[in-house]
């Protein structure tokens, strides 16, 4: 087992070479540092409100699995928005939520965006939701950008 | 006198049954790391909702982390350097495990990301177990690995 002594550093340092020059070269490679708009909005999150990755968001989409609520204000709503997502304004929620929460099956995960890295109101919500007692409450962090980035169904109003 | 005739059976098993660890681990580690070559932005973003690494370190180690996973898998696979890459199979199982336990217990929901950058699996208890295994695999071989090559010394 002497052998790993070395082996392991030779091991590394091939994958880092590999790695870096791969990326380098193909296309499609990565920043070796993360650009500020790919950064997570929501750097901690903890009990039932969680971050969710875009894959697993857009899965939910699509099998009518979630509610998707926009909480940005209303004419960026208008302008365009993730398909069948509420329009639910962090600076409005409280007023509008006694009209929007019927529509809100309580079994449901909700998922809460906004768009931006900077942009705080999907958490805020996310938060309002949380202790209003729905359960499972998540945020698509950058959630309209990366969305559209992605070609995944919008509507606009 | 042909030491083979002399080995008893589980002598004889043991050699065939770490081969067969060998290959199986191997290829969980191809089939892990070949995907997040191809999709490191995916793999990136996974690892961030782990929220358990500094951002600066999120690129790196999701452009060189899956290389490594490959090249383990392949080290395992053809019997190369089977010392060295059966104690890092060893260190990064316990580490993966380590994170999923960490997640699991603190509740967040995110997704495993164990086999593709991009999974929509998430952390079950199911996932924590099939690592487990992985892990008893990983112990396994590294003192087989121990043991014959111990025995290989004149």
């Amino acid at each position: 087992m002497k052998q790993a002594i070395w082996q392991i550093p030779a091991i590394l340092a091939f994958s880092v070479v590999l790695g870096l020059g791969v990326n380098h070269f193909r296309d499609g490679g990565i920043p070796l540092v993360r650009q500020a708009n790919q950064q997570s909005a929501t750097p901690s999150a903890a009990g039932d409100r969680s971050d969710i990755s875009i894959n697993r968001a857009a899965r939910l989409h699509q099998e009518d699995a979630a509610v998707f609520i926009d909480a940005r204000a209303e004419s960026e709503y208008r302008a365009g928005h993730i398909k069948a997502a509420l329009n639910v304004p962090w600076h409005k929620a409280e007023e509008m939520f006694v009209e929007i929460a019927p529509d809100i099956p309580r079994e449901k995960p909700v998922i809460t965006y906004c768009d931006g890295a900077s942009c705080n109101s999907s958490d805020k919500l996310a938060e309002f939701l949380t202790d209003l007692g729905f359960e499972q409450v998540f945020v698509l962090p950058n959630g309209w950008s990366r969305w559209q980035e992605k070609g995944l169904p919008t509507a606009s109003s | 006198m042909n030491n083979v005739n002399t080995m008893t059976a589980p002598n004889r098993i043991f050699p065939l049954f770490t081969i067969l660890v060998r290959l199986v681990l191997g290829g969980i580690f191809l089939y892990a790391g070949v995907p997040k070559i191809f999709d490191p932005a995916g793999f990136a973003e996974t690892i961030s909702l782990y929220q358990i690494l500094p951002a600066p370190w999120i690129h790196p180690v999701a452009i060189v982390l899956p290389w490594l996973e490959t090249l383990l898998g392949a080290c395992l696979i053809f019997g190369i350097w089977l010392p060295g890459a059966v104690v890092m199979v060893n260190l990064l199982l316990f580490a993966f495990t380590g994170a999923l336990v960490f997640n699991y217990a603190r509740g967040l929901n995110i997704d495993c990301g164990c086999f593709t950058g991009n999974s929509t699996d998430s952390i079950t208890l199911l996932t924590l177990l099939r690592d487990l295994v992985f892990v008893c695999m990983s112990v396994f071989l590294f003192f087989a690995v121990r043991r014959l090559s111990s025995l290989k010394r004149p």
